[in-house]
């Protein structure tokens, strides 16, 4: 080897030196910028253990859970008529308001035909007082007449009682009574017995006296002609009374008032229309109720209970917010949820009256029962059962530095919604990345974003 | 007679080439596999040790696809391993400097001064050398300690500073230097320091360089006394103390982390390989 070439090897190494500590000075003078522009950044997503919260939607309608009829006594054969309706279903409506009048269906012509029946019943009594106004019963018939009418009642009661124990018994009509009372009687053919003695015991006495006052029965002739006086008295009593009913009435029915504050739920009859017996005039919601939105939860899996968030979305005035009141079996077996209706959903869906009939758009929010671990569902990737979410592990060692380095961890998704993920697996103690700059890859390293 | 002689070349020739094959290939690995990907050198690393003796070995001779992910790794998305090159350098550079200070005037003293004791400092200087670094760690670490030097960089620089072997090398030059030429100097008003920089320096270029290239392999290989003194700072350790970790650990970039590693000594040989020849050819020590 000549003086030249080794020369020219001396140069070669001096530059290949200098190279190299150009290279080494520049790469940590610039690697660091270089490496954060080529490195992924992102972000550790905010993972935390708590109940899973799911938003479903569902359709409900306005229902009234507990009813009250409000009914006036109408006696039997008259009717009322509405005049007018003050209320729709679904008003509210204050103690005393104003709900309907009516009037009770031909009154007047009723009343001028009791009139006319109890003139003629009053002259008939005058007439037979005229007639036999000397008829006059000594203290002994009058004891006998008395007896008579005690012992014609106490034979009604001893059938009464009578029959009763037959009914307890299995007793057939053609059948005779037994003489005791059976041993396997229950307790109350007992006391149905045991009154039916008694109620003997009382026609036995009924009858001696009525024999005891044997010397003192009135004529067949004299007693049909007081039968007739009060056969008359009696009518003259019914028709009297049948006025003052209707009397009565007509004031009652003039104008129906709300008895307490609710919401009307159904009418008893449109205007023009006839109430009759005790046929409800009106259905009020039950004193101190409500009117609720049901909505049926038979497709939630999660438990629904009082207190789940309800909201409401409507196209003109954002959402309304509500929350369960109750909740329980519908008559089919379903389950069902009552959304309360306040102020809210009374300002964004309009009065119950606007909304009675309608379908209306909830949206349920219901908790899990037990805590479950919730990522946000940017940081949960995959398809179908192969879920699995990246996590950032810290290495740090003396050779390597401190690094993050990506890790695939697969996950079992229990249940999503919009912007959270429930998992089995308890990942809060681990780094999970999401909302990185760029695609990033296990095994790959990542920066964290400057806060 | 000729034609044997030819065949006999021809055998050693071929002999000395698979000898040089078998010396160099590691070298020529590391450089072909400082060329493929981390994952690759992972997936590689992870099969060391892991053999089945049933199954047939598959030579991994170079890289499946050519990367500069290694590099990459090394000098731009992580600067351990140049943190830890920066400190080898450092430590080369400075013992290297300090030796040149000391080393040659000390050889020239006692090569060309005549001073009571200076067979026994001698005779010391080679005793030193002839110690193993095992025997003189202890007495190092206490005398270090005693100093407050342990765990900071002088102490693995200032023990290097007085390496008895370059003392020797150099001494054993000199020594062959005649002492009419340091007398033809002095003749002409050249005091000993001017003679020992302008005469005896330029004479002994060759050893001085054979010392410098073989100081800064030396220095740049570097194992027991950074493990030994800087065991509480390993921020401080050169390169040459990790390898073993970096395959432990089997970080994907050892290979490269080796290359890098390599080329420094490779260059400085490169530069000083004429003045090795030489030097050690000129000292008494052929």
């Amino acid at each position: 080897m000549d003086q030249k070439e080794h020369r020219s090897y001396k140069k070669f190494a001096l530059r290949g030196m200098i190279v190299l500590a150009v290279i080494i000075a520049l790469c940590i003078l610039f690697s660091g910028t270089i490496r954060t522009l080529t490195t992924p950044k992102v972000r550790y997503a905010p993972v935390k253990m708590g109940k899973f919260e799911s938003t479903t939607e569902l359709t409900g309608k306005v229902v009234f859970p507990e009813t009250n009829e409000i009914a006036l006594d109408i006696p039997e054969g008259l009717s009322l008529t509405v005049t007018r309706v003050a209320v729709s279903p679904g008003d509210k409506v204050k103690k005393g308001a104003k709900l309907m009048t009516t009037v009770v269906t031909d009154g007047e012509k009723t009343l001028a035909t009791l009139q006319e029946e109890y003139n003629s019943a009053q002259e008939k009594l005058e007439s037979w007082d005229r007639k036999n106004g000397s008829i006059r019963l000594s203290r002994g018939e009058l004891q006998w007449k008395e007896a008579w009418e005690n012992a014609r009642e106490a034979e009604k009661k001893e059938r009464e009682a009578r029959l009763a124990v037959m009914a307890e018994l299995d007793i057939g009509s053609g059948d005779a009574m037994p003489e005791t009372l059976p041993e396997k009687a229950g307790k109350e053919a007992k006391a149905a017995w045991k009154t039916w003695e008694t109620e003997k015991e009382s026609l036995e006495k009924a009858r001696s006296t009525l024999k005891s006052l044997d010397k003192f029965a009135i004529s067949e002739e004299t007693w049909s002609t007081l039968q007739q006086r009060d056969e008359t008295e009696q009518k003259l009593k019914e028709t009297e009374s049948q006025i003052m009913q209707i009397l009565l009435l007509q004031k009652q029915a003039e104008t129906i008032t709300a008895p307490y504050a609710g919401y009307v739920v159904s009418l008893g009859a449109e205007k023009g229309g006839i109430i009759t017996g005790d046929a409800p005039v009106i259905t009020l919601t039950a004193e101190g109720k409500k009117p609720v939105i049901r909505t049926d939860i038979s497709d939630i899996k999660q438990k629904v209970s009082k207190g789940t968030t309800i909201t409401i979305p409507t196209d003109s005035w954002g959402r309304a917010e509500t929350k369960v009141v109750d909740t329980g079996l519908s008559e089919n077996g379903h389950p069902y949820a009552d959304a309360e209706i306040n102020d809210d959903v009374t300002w964004a869906l309009g009065n119950v009256s606007k909304i009675l009939d309608e379908e209306i758009k909830l949206k349920l929010t219901t908790k899990a029962q037990d805590n479950t671990c919730l990522v946000p569902s940017a940081a949960i990737r995959g398809s179908g059962n192969e879920r699995y979410v990246y996590t950032g592990e810290q290495e740090t060692s003396a050779l390597a530095g401190s690094r993050i380095t990506v890790q695939k961890v697969s996950v079992t998704v229990l249940a999503e919604n919009a912007g959270t993920v429930s998992i089995a697996e308890d990942l809060v103690r681990s780094k999970v990345l999401y909302m990185e700059d760029r695609a990033i890859t296990e095994g790959g390293a990542v920066m964290l974003y400057e806060e | 007679m000729r034609h044997r002689r030819k065949s006999g070349r021809w055998l050693a020739r071929g002999f000395l080439a698979l000898l040089a094959i078998l010396m160099l290939l590691p070298m020529v690995q590391t450089f072909l596999f400082s060329f493929s990907s981390i994952p690759e050198m992972k997936a590689y690393m992870k099969t060391q040790g892991n053999r089945d003796p049933e199954a047939w070995m598959d030579p991994h001779l170079s890289p499946h696809m050519i990367s500069l992910g290694q590099y990459e790794q090394i000098l731009i998305k992580d600067h351990t391993i140049l943190q830890y090159f920066i400190n080898s350098a450092m430590y080369a550079g400075a013992i290297l400097l300090g030796q040149t200070l000391i080393i040659p005037a000390l050889a020239f003293g006692l090569s060309k001064f005549r001073f009571r004791g200076r067979e026994v400092l001698f005779f010391l200087i080679v005793m030193l050398m002839l110690l193993p670094f095992q025997v003189t760690m202890v007495p190092n670490v206490l005398t270090l300690r005693f100093l407050g030097l342990l765990n900071t960089v002088w102490a693995v620089i200032l023990p290097m500073l007085f390496a008895p072997f370059y003392i020797f090398l150099l001494r054993q030059y000199m020594v062959a230097l005649p002492d009419e030429l340091l007398e033809a100097a002095s003749m002409d008003g050249a005091g000993p320091f001017r003679s020992f920089l302008r005469i005896v320096l330029p004479v002994c270029r060759p050893a001085l360089g054979a010392a410098a290239a073989l100081s800064f392999a030396e220095s740049w290989n570097l194992v027991e006394q950074p493990l030994t003194y800087l065991s509480a700072r390993p921020e401080l350790m050169p390169l040459s103390t990790v390898f073993n970790q970096l395959a432990k650990e089997n970080t994907g970039f050892e290979f490269a982390g080796a290359g890098l590693y390599i080329l420094p000594a490779l260059l400085v040989y490169l530069f000083f390989q004429e003045d090795i020849l030489s030097g050690i050819q000129l000292t008494e020590m052929k």
